[in-house]
């Protein structure tokens, strides 16, 4: 799959049917916008890329994940589109046959609901978790302890066995937040660890994509304003405290985008490792996008601060990016403990590295 | 000596092939060895190393047989880059010029008798220095005044040049100079290859921070060179000056980093033998865990933009990018191995390229990248205004 024709296509897609004009208004109402893009995206075949071929899917890995997450965040899309992304290799991959015959189709077709825990990476304490997505979602994945509790494991629940969803107000007017109730006698799937790690490093490389995408756009309107704003007789993008600062974004950018294009060639020969990668692109990203989202408000003066003008809301989609898989400074001291013992083993990064060729 | 074309022959991958060539030519525990010798000691040392090194092809391993080089791909010349940085073999900074910008220069510009002339001695380790910036010439290098007058059949060149690297030892020189004093500044000047024995021509070596002294200036005083030292058109040369530098495609940024992300992953592997506290720091663990990704971006970033096959993003507008994100990267695992160091990186020990065993030294060198070849600055008013398309 050539990956600039499938940017391409997402991007024209998305442009038309993701406006905007119609991201704003869907956050001023509950709209459909949602629900038409995930129908959408399924008839378009977008859900069914990122499952293996054996599985019933198109096969073309994290790598078509990360383009479509990354558009997704440059439109501002609703997060069905992402989780679907998410969701659907992991119900072909790990979910019990039974559940999987019961939603692998609806997921590929963009009509299934799900939501996925926000804290994936480490298991919140206690019944109540904050979802990433809407409160009539008919599964939830989740991030639960291993039954021994040294490890972690994927969980998965109907909604009907015993989960409570409620909407929760998200200062991210672009994407909607629950707050899940995991009832006491409530019936769940555990999908295992591998289920686990491949969650969490796909959720962490389209979280990374998502705000880079969402970098990107903001970066560009900035310099867009700052090409036509005038003041002291002069274009604001004339001057070169300005310039420097937008020239800094765009060139870390390119940075970024590298770390996730790297984290996101599959690498099945070391899981951690893989992970790490996946995991430290996401803090990377987000950390990087949320800065020059703040940039961005700042470069565009009053008007920035205000409702009207979209910078809040790509401030507030980074800054949302930041807080999803795990917090980021935690993850970094992770991946940092992991790629500190693994990439001084001899050749441990050779077949990577020649991978990357 | 093996030679780059004989694991070939046996059958074995071109990787392979470099890879046991390195294992049997580069010399070891060299940087021991090095601690203690003088500038001149290292800079003996060096030649040496390059001499083996040419004579095994990989000097400048594009460089067409019949010019005495390899003949060897640009994917081919990655490898070698890649496994001399694994193996860790002794640096070849010092040979920059003869390696990228001189060969490259000629290969473009140069007439048949230019090529003949000065190739084959590039291909076995001519040293090469550049002799463009000046005292009042360093980011506007086009305001440059040393001036070359016809004199006959020969062009009398007067003038000074400054941050000449290795120059106390070159034997050519890439030089620019006016040779039109009325036309406009980018219009009237000329490239020349510069015999460095000619009379008229006094080095004398600056020191640096690094308490090295890589750098001179040069000094020219009526030397009289021939016409047939010019390369490109009289008066032409601020393009083939452009395309020197444009040549050299991220070569230079890709070995850099290259070897930085060994040197960094040894210096990780050293602190783990010593049980260095900061391993089990989380604020520290989480700042390496940075410091490594962002190298694996740019090796990311760089391959994807010197791999010729690859067409899946647009790739215009990233040399002044990976200029600044190499340097300042480079510049941060210096500051983070400094704080890791403690006190002990404050005690002088000289280095070598930036290796992490001379913290100080590292970092001080760290800027002499971020400042030559055109200023980080310089190169955010490039990204501003012609990638982004910033009003001037």
């Amino acid at each position: 799959m050539d990956m600039k024709l499938l940017r391409e296509h997402v991007s024209d897609v998305l442009r038309r049917e993701c406006s905007l004009d119609r991201v704003q208004k869907n956050s001023e109402s509950t709209g459909d916008l949602d629900l038409n893009l995930r129908k959408m995206a399924g008839d378009l075949g977008w859900i069914s890329m990122c499952v293996p071929e054996e599985l019933g899917g198109l096969g073309f890995g994290s790598r078509a994940a990360c383009v479509m997450g990354e558009e997704a965040g440059r439109a501002l899309a609703p997060e069905s589109l992402t989780i679907l992304l998410l969701a659907a290799p992991l119900l072909a991959r790990h979910a019990p046959p039974l559940v999987r015959d019961r939603y692998l189709d609806r997921a590929l077709a963009g009509e299934l609901r799900v939501a996925v825990d926000t804290s994936i990476e480490t298991p919140t304490v206690g019944l109540e978790r904050v979802v990433l997505g809407a409160a009539d979602a008919e599964l939830v994945l989740f991030a639960l302890p291993s039954p021994g509790g040294e490890s972690v494991e994927l969980g998965l629940i109907e909604s009907a066995e015993g989960v409570s969803l409620r909407p929760a107000e998200a200062w991210d007017p672009t994407r909607r937040l629950s707050v899940a109730t995991i009832e006491e006698a409530a019936i769940f799937h555990r999908l295992g660890e591998e289920a686990h790690r491949a969650a969490v490093r796909l959720m962490a490389l389209l979280t990374a994509a998502d705000s880079l995408g969402a970098w990107d756009a903001i970066c560009r309107r900035t310099v867009d304003y700052l090409g036509v704003r005038e003041q002291f007789g002069r274009k604001l993008g004339s001057f070169q405290a300005l310039k420097h600062r937008l020239a800094s974004l765009h060139a870390d950018h390119h940075l970024k985008s590298a770390l996730i294009e790297f984290a996101s060639i599959e690498d099945a020969a070391d899981p951690v490792l893989a992970q790490s990668w996946a995991l430290l692109a996401k803090t990377e990203a987000t950390n990087a996008a949320a800065f020059a989202s703040e940039e961005c408000l700042q470069l565009h003066g009053a008007i920035g601060f205000t409702w009207e003008h979209e910078c809040h809301l790509f401030l507030k989609r980074t800054r949302l990016n930041q807080a999803l898989v795990g917090d980021n400074d935690t993850l970094r001291a992770i991946c940092g403990r992991h790629l500190t013992s693994i990439l001084v083993e001899p050749a441990a990064h050779q077949d990577v590295l020649d991978a990357v060729r | 000596m093996l030679s780059v074309s004989d694991p070939r022959e046996e059958g074995l991958s071109f990787r392979e092939g470099v890879r046991r060539w390195v294992a049997s030519n580069a010399p070891r525990d060299w940087r021991e060895q090095l601690v203690d010798a003088s500038e001149e000691e290292v800079e003996e040392f060096l030649i040496g190393w390059m001499s083996t090194v040419s004579a095994g092809g990989f000097a400048v391993p594009t460089l067409p047989p019949d010019f005495g080089g390899a003949g060897l791909s640009f994917d081919e010349q990655i490898v070698i880059i890649e496994e001399m940085a694994r193996a860790d073999t002794p640096p070849l900074d010092m040979f920059m010029v003869t390696r990228t910008h001189a060969p490259l220069t000629i290969l473009e510009w140069g007439t048949p008798e230019q090529k003949q002339k000065y190739l084959p001695g590039i291909a076995s380790g001519d040293l090469w220095c550049q002799g463009f910036s000046e005292p009042n010439a360093g980011s506007d290098l086009a305001a440059i005044r040393t001036s070359a007058r016809r004199e006959g059949d020969l062009l009398l060149v007067n003038g000074q040049k400054i941050w000449s690297s290795f120059s106390r030892r070159a034997r050519y020189c890439l030089l620019l100079a006016r040779t039109n004093p009325d036309a406009p500044k980018r219009e009237g000047i000329s490239y020349f290859l510069l015999d460095m024995s000619l009379p008229g021509i006094d080095v004398r070596p600056t020191r640096q921070a690094t308490c090295n002294s890589d750098f001179s200036e040069i000094f020219l005083n009526d030397v009289a060179v021939p016409l047939d030292a010019v390369i490109g058109p009289v008066d032409g040369g601020w393009v083939v000056a452009q395309s020197t530098l444009a040549a050299e495609r991220g070569v230079l940024a890709f070995e850099r980093v290259e070897r930085l992300w060994h040197h960094f992953i040894r210096f990780i592997r050293r602190a783990k033998a010593e049980r260095e506290w900061w391993l089990s720091d989380q604020q520290k663990l989480a700042e390496a865990a940075s410091l490594l990704g962002s190298l694996q971006a740019e090796r990311t970033l760089i391959r994807r933009f010197v791999s010729s096959e690859d067409a899946s993003t647009d790739l215009t507008g990233l040399p002044p990018v990976i200029k600044i994100t190499s340097t300042e990267i480079a510049q941060s695992v210096a500051d983070f191995v400094i704080r890791v160091s403690g006190i002990r990186s404050q005690l002088y020990r000289n280095g070598f390229e930036q290796d992490c065993t001379s913290p100080m030294f590292d970092y001080i060198f760290t800027f002499g990248n971020t400042i030559s070849a055109g200023t980080n600055e310089v190169m955010r008013n490039i990204i501003a205004e012609r990638v982004l398309g910033m009003p001037r």
